[in-house]
């Protein structure tokens, strides 16, 4: 089998200056996930810093819980 | 035009590829000279900020002070031969630098004066002798000969096979972004009891979200609809987790409406 440029010619997406399209549609699932847990960690450090220990708990589980799904949502992206 | 430029600047330091070396005797100069430029540079960056403080001591020996000097000049004079001699050079500027550095470490009499380092300095020269090492580690500092030599695309380092989309870094960028307001939310808390569990939990979830973002990152840009689902990523497991997510920010509201 050739290899070297010839080879690279006739498989374009080996070209470095091939870039491939985003899945736009299949990343937000994903990316509202992400923004979920940011939301909950963060919250969960604002409660912290409130004294309001509780809460911190809960937004840190809630934050595990959305890194949980939202590392699911990528092995489906990835064909799991 | 723009692709080549793309092409261009997806190789080491906007290398062209191998098969243009030919012929490029202009470039392939100004490309040794800036390789011998940044050895000597990160080199003399090094030995200025941990070897040449032995030097004006009073209390060092001269055969301190003469291998102190001696590396100085196995560094310079080995950036000198990379175009010419490049095993000559290597072991002069990397293994005759640090040997005789060394040396002239290991010869001072008055330990404490120099082994005790302040931490800036300590901090500085451990970063100029990482830096140094890099400088080192460039593929260009062999000689131009056998650069031409080299089959295609052997000379070009480790070229990616092709770009990511720029949106796909946008994302893997996110969770370092988000990992850094994690980390300063963290330092705003005062109270010691719980600033160690701050400090913890940012940590934790900067490594959770640096970790997701860079692997949603790398399923974005598959192009590969082989392996790639066609249908929505959402599955039961997903739905299950958001919807307790759900009852805790109930839970969360509740807490506060029964104080």
């Amino acid at each position: 089998m050739p290899c070297g440029d010839g080879h690279r010619a006739s498989f374009p997406r080996l070209d470095p200056r091939y870039t491939p399209p985003l899945m736009t549609s299949r990343v937000l699932p994903s990316a509202a996930l992400f923004l979920l847990a940011v939301g909950c960690f963060a919250y969960a450090l604002v409660s912290l810093q409130r004294e309001r220990d509780l809460h911190a708990a809960l937004a840190l589980l809630a934050g595990g819980l959305a890194v949980r799904a939202l590392d699911r949502t990528i092995d489906l992206l990835e064909g799991a | 035009m723009a692709r080549d430029g793309d092409l261009e600047a997806s190789t080491p330091e906007g290398a062209p590829a191998s098969a243009t070396l030919e012929g490029s005797a202009g470039w392939a100069s100004v490309r040794t000279r800036a390789t011998s430029l940044r050895c000597v540079v990160s080199g003399g960056a090094a030995w200025l900020i941990t070897v040449a403080p032995i030097l004006p001591s009073t209390r060092t020996s001269a055969f301190a002070k003469a291998s102190a000097l001696v590396s100085l000049g196995a560094c310079v004079a080995g950036t000198r031969l990379i175009a010419t001699r490049a095993a000559l050079a290597r072991g002069l500027a990397v293994f005759g630098f640090v040997a005789f550095s060394a040396l002239a470490w290991a010869l001072v009499r008055e330990v404490r004066g120099f082994t005790v380092v302040d931490p800036v300095r300590g901090l500085f020269g451990a970063l100029a002798w990482s830096i140094f090492a890099a400088s080192w580690s460039h593929p260009w500092s062999v000689p131009d000969g056998r650069l031409r030599e080299a089959p295609g695309g052997e000379a070009t380092g480790l070229a990616a096979r092709r770009k990511p989309p720029r949106a796909a870094l946008a994302l893997g960028a996110l969770g370092p972004i988000a990992s850094l307001g994690f980390l300063v939310l963290s330092l705003e808390v005062d109270d010691p009891g719980r600033a160690a569990w701050a400090r913890a939990l940012a940590n934790v979830a900067a490594i959770a979200l640096t970790s997701s973002t860079a692997n949603l990152a790398v399923a974005a840009s598959r192009d590969d609809r082989s392996v790639v689902a066609e249908r929505w990523p959402i599955d039961g497991r997903v739905v299950r987790s958001v919807l307790v997510v759900g009852l805790l920010v109930v839970a969360a509201f509740l807490v506060d409406a029964l104080r």
